[in-house]
């Protein structure tokens, strides 16, 4: 058993998607480089000019610093054709775990954004309440509004074109999505009562349409886990 | 200890001064103690409103630059047994002699003597906005039933609802036109208060003998009939806590009541 374990602080394993190198996440990190320069020199030796083959590593239930990840990369590229691609782990970094939640919030406001307030966001807003004239919604995401749409709204406003804008009642609003701009008035609209969304369309310009083709359009919005 | 009220629009000209003269008479008519403080400095209007521009001696500024005590500077109104005072803004200095944390501290010591101490803010979203709204406790959006002074005030309302230790603004509406209404020349009350949604507290119609009363410097409130005069008194009554039915022509009704009532003798 001992010995066993000795020898399978490294494993290398071959899947479809290529190979991964494991690395186990009890063992020091000694034990990692030495056993594998051993591994690695016999196996995977670097013969004349022959390509490299990519892998990846998989630290298991370990987060290793940039320092020790950066030793072990160079061991592996020092004693092997290897060329390590990507490193993988069990593990998230309060700091990346923090990063993803706030790319993928939706911010849920609940009151009027007023002439003069801008409300900026990283990721989709959900607006319970009425955007008035010179009012503004800022968002990275989609834009949703339980409520009436008078002012402007910037739904994607780093560059995501498939960002989508929905609201229960559009009376007068300037709609952006990424670099695509259009202005509405409820004149305009065949039925004001109805609810509205906007997206970019084939011709690369904003269309309105009725709520329920966003289904067949964004099939990505829905993130319904479970089933209906 | 008294309550602050700041009463304010964003858009000049749609009737702040005139609010904060006749609101306030109506609260001393009420037998309240009043305080009224003109924060529109360089352009002080409301003494002129109220008939005291003669008997200025000192002025805002003299008091928080320390010239004079608050006492030396308030301006009694003297057709109130001592319930109704004015401290006038000051007419050679500008809006930066004030910053809101001084006025905070003179609005606080004056609500230790009166009931209601009314804030008249000059028009505009700068330093003289935030001084006025510094010491408020309550706020008074007032706004005239055009788009622009609409849209004005949904952006002052932004800025209140953001401001610590003012509660929610009340909204009055001012100088309605019934007949425009009527025919759809003007926004209507119910538009006003969907798109601003917050809390009425008056409708003033328009009324030449508003303007008549403000250049003879005597408030429309003294006047016992006026429909605008009624429509301010029961403001007063609805700060005061008692609850006053809102119809857009309460003030012509009572009007047309107060007319039977003449007919009678009655008064």
């Amino acid at each position: 058993m001992i010995n066993n374990r000795s020898l399978q602080n490294v494993m290398i394993k071959g899947t479809k998607d290529g190979l991964t190198l494991h690395l186990d996440d009890s063992c020091s990190i000694q034990n990692i480089i030495e056993e594998l320069k051993g591994k690695l020199s016999t196996s995977f030796k670097r013969q004349g000019d022959e390509l490299q083959t990519p892998v990846n590593l998989h630290t298991g239930n370990r987060k290793f610093s940039p320092e020790v990840e950066k030793t072990i990369i160079s061991t592996i590229h020092s004693h092997s054709k290897l060329v390590v691609e990507k490193v993988l782990s069990n593990v998230l970094t309060i700091e990346e775990c923090n990063q993803r939640i706030y790319d993928n919030e939706v911010k849920k406001i609940v009151g009027i954004v007023r002439s003069g307030q801008v409300l900026e966001a990283h990721g989709d807003v959900l607006l319970i309440g009425d955007i008035n004239p010179g009012g503004e919604i800022k968002a990275a995401g989609n834009v949703f509004v339980i409520g009436t749409v008078r002012g402007v709204v910037h739904a994607g406003c780093e560059g995501n074109r498939e960002a989508v804008f929905a609201a229960s009642k559009i009376i007068a609003a300037q709609i952006s999505i990424a670099d695509v701009h259009t202005t509405i008035n409820a004149t305009e609209l065949e039925d004001s009562t109805m609810q509205y969304c906007a997206y970019i369309n084939e011709q690369n310009e904003i269309e309105l349409d009725r709520l329920n083709v966003l289904k067949h359009l964004r099939p990505k919005l829905t993130r319904l886990e479970g089933g209906l | 200890m008294g309550e602050a009220i700041v009463i304010t629009s964003g858009k000049g000209g749609v009737g702040k001064t005139t609010t904060t003269a006749n609101v306030g008479t109506s609260l001393a008519l009420l037998g309240k103690k009043v305080c009224l403080i003109d924060t529109d400095i360089g352009l002080r209007n409301l003494d002129v409103a109220m008939g005291l521009e003669n008997r200025i001696i000192y002025d805002l500024v003299d008091v928080i630059e320390g010239r004079c005590k608050i006492n030396q500077a308030l301006v009694k109104d003297k057709r109130f047994d001592g319930l109704l005072y004015l401290l006038p803004a000051a007419q050679t200095s500008d809006k930066t002699a004030v910053k809101p944390k001084q006025m905070k501290a003179l609005v606080n010591e004056l609500k230790q003597d009166y009931d209601y101490v009314i804030i008249d803010c000059p028009a505009g979203i700068e330093q003289g906005y935030r001084n006025a709204v510094a010491g408020a406790d309550k706020a008074i959006v007032v706004t005239t039933p055009e788009k622009t002074a609409v849209r004005d005030a949904d952006r002052i309302i932004g800025l209140l609802e953001k401001e610590e230790g003012v509660e929610p603004p009340k909204l009055v509406i001012n100088r309605i036109r019934s007949h425009m209404v009527h025919n759809g020349d003007m926004l209507d009350i119910d538009e006003i208060t969907s798109h601003l949604s917050i809390d009425l507290i008056g409708i003033v119609v328009d009324d030449d003998s508003v303007i008549k009363a403000a250049n003879q410097g005597e408030p429309i409130a003294l006047d016992p009939n006026n429909k605008a005069s009624i429509a301010y008194r029961n403001i007063a009554r609805r700060i005061l806590g008692e609850s006053i039915p809102l119809n857009p022509l309460e003030t012509q009704q009572i009007g047309v009541f107060s007319k039977i009532k003449k007919m009678f003798g009655v008064r």
